[in-house]
């Protein structure tokens, strides 16, 4: 434990010494801040619908979780094992598990910095006599770190795979995005083959509708969309994003230790 | 070739294999874990919000849990133009949500079926099944039969602008403009109108046992039999659709009253 927390201090450090870690910092803080302010505009003065639209709602919440996750991770694994540092850290008296956990954790930690921003927003309305709904604010932001967690644990994944970190990110990048428009892509690829093969294989419905809900199970944004966004906490939502959280941590850390045998 | 953990080769092949097999073990469970996560009686979920926005109402839901049948609520929504696209697409998504929470309240019972337009046969194929032409922006609500997409009845469609929700179109004039706005959003009283397909409560049991005489049978003989079981179950169905026999479905084996 002492080591995990050990390492989780150094990994958060260096996220804040390299200037990749400033710049993505700005960049996304200073991207948030004008879609906010364009989703205020927009709203007619629906504060509540433009803090849900900076957290889940719009679209420039998902090309954050899409590419600033690879982008984080390719350093934390990837660019370790090119350099070589990772094999004294994996020689170091601490498990595989708590390397991943580490870095997991400090790069999870770098995204909820980002997200407290829109926390910020709601506070300077109500400084300004608007006061948004913190219930609902509570449970996007919990939403979002839980989604955070979801993308990065995919990217650390990715970047335990590769040695090259931009093979790492491009990966991390494709997962993310697949995983996203998983559901749309299964539509459209049903659409086609429901055209294509109709004729020689006749009905099958079913088999459809059993593939569609397994897709439907694992779509993020409706998982998101039906609980942590509207204001609600929901228990089987919180158990779906830890456990696939759990599941690509899992794969990072036996990939770290497939690097033995494979050796 | 042997697998096993004498040579190199076998013991990395021993080794990947194992680590296949913790992969998929992680996987299945993975899914078990959500699984039984999602099961109506191990699912807590907590409206956070400060007005309750999410919360169905005690009568919405009593009425959901009362329903004979599987219903399904058929959401055919498409964007409109300018300069309702905004305000219809907001109209539209608060639709949804709470559909998908009554789905949620009473999942074995009401199931919402999201149609994409786009998707022009599967539409049409829906379309034919539910004995309807021409939706635009409706939901229909539809009696599930034994089959897969088998409709029973006749289904009910509901308009999104003028059934569920009202706007005032504003006034594009720019002298006198005034921005299209939402009047009132009654779908969650307007779905579940009693003349609407499928919301047929299940007639509640007659209460024979708070009279002073006990218990009274409504099949026995003797001083228990109730007096007047036909009107007591006429009393019961009267929310059934005219024209159907009422006692042929609800009080198949009890004698009518005698004149």
């Amino acid at each position: 434990m002492k080591g995990l927390i050990t390492l989780y201090r150094r990994e958060l450090a260096s996220l804040f010494y390299a200037p990749m870690g400033w710049l993505l910092l700005v960049l996304a803080l200073l991207g948030n801040g004008l879609v906010f302010w364009a989703f205020l505009a927009g709203a007619q003065g629906n504060v509540s619908l433009a803090l849900a639209s900076a957290m889940g709602r719009g679209w420039f919440f998902w090309l954050f979780l899409v590419f600033l996750p690879p982008l984080l991770c390719m350093r934390l694994l990837a660019e370790e094992s090119r350099t070589g540092t990772l094999e004294y850290l994996l020689t170091a008296p601490i498990s595989d598990g708590a390397v991943v956990l580490a870095k997991f954790l400090a790069a999870t930690t770098f995204m909820v910095l980002l997200w407290l921003s829109v926390p910020v927003y709601g506070l300077i309305l109500q400084a300004n006599g608007v006061a948004p709904d913190w219930g609902a604010m509570t449970s996007g932001f919990l939403g979002t770190v839980l989604l955070s967690g979801l993308f990065v644990s995919l990217s650390m994944f990715a970047s335990s795979l590769f040695q090259a970190p931009l093979l790492a990110a491009f990966f991390g990048i494709l997962g993310s995005a697949v995983w996203l428009i998983l559901p749309g892509l299964l539509d459209l690829v049903m659409a086609q083959l429901r055209n294509l093969l109709a004729a020689q294989i006749g009905d099958w419905s079913r088999a459809e509708a059993w593939l569609g809900n397994a897709i439907e199970s694992m779509d993020v944004l409706k998982h998101f969309g039906q609980s942590f966004l509207p204001g609600v906490f929901d228990s089987a939502e919180l158990v779906f994003f830890l456990t696939w959280t759990g599941f690509f941590l899992f794969l990072a850390i036996r990939s770290l230790e497939s690097r033995r045998w494979r050796a | 070739m042997s697998v096993g953990y004498g040579s190199g080769r076998g013991t990395r092949l021993a080794t990947g294999l194992r680590v296949l097999l913790g992969g998929i073990l992680a996987l299945a469970v993975v899914l078990l874990v959500n699984y039984l996560a999602a099961r109506p009686g191990m699912r807590v979920r907590i409206d956070m919000t400060a007005k309750d926005v999410n919360t169905l109402d005690p009568a919405t839901v009593r009425t959901l849990e009362n329903l004979q049948g599987p219903i399904t609520a058929d959401v055919f929504f498409e964007p409109v133009r300018q300069p309702l696209t905004e305000l219809v697409g907001q109209v539209q998504a608060r639709t949804v949500a709470l559909l998908d929470r009554m789905a949620l309240a009473a999942p074995d019972r009401f199931r919402v079926r999201h149609n994409d337009l786009h998707d022009k046969m599967a539409t049409q194929a829906r379309m034919e099944q539910l004995r309807l032409r021409g939706l635009d922006n409706v939901v229909v609500l539809s009696q599930d039969g034994e089959a897969p997409g088998e409709v029973l009845g006749k289904p009910k469609a509901v308009r999104l602008l003028g059934g569920l929700a009202t706007i005032d179109l504003g006034n594009p004039n720019p002298d006198q403009y005034r921005p299209p706005l939402l009047q009132s959003f009654d779908a969650e009283a307007n779905l579940l109108r009693s003349d609407q397909v499928g919301f047929r409560q299940r007639p509640a049991e007659p209460d024979l046992r708070a009279g002073p005489r006990r218990e009274r049978s409504l099949r026995g003989r003797g001083p228990n039999r109730s007096p007047c079981c036909a009107r007591l179950c006429r009393r019961t169905v009267s929310t059934w659709p005219p024209g159907i026999p009422r006692r042929n479905r609800s009080c198949p084996r009890i004698r009518p009253c005698s004149r």
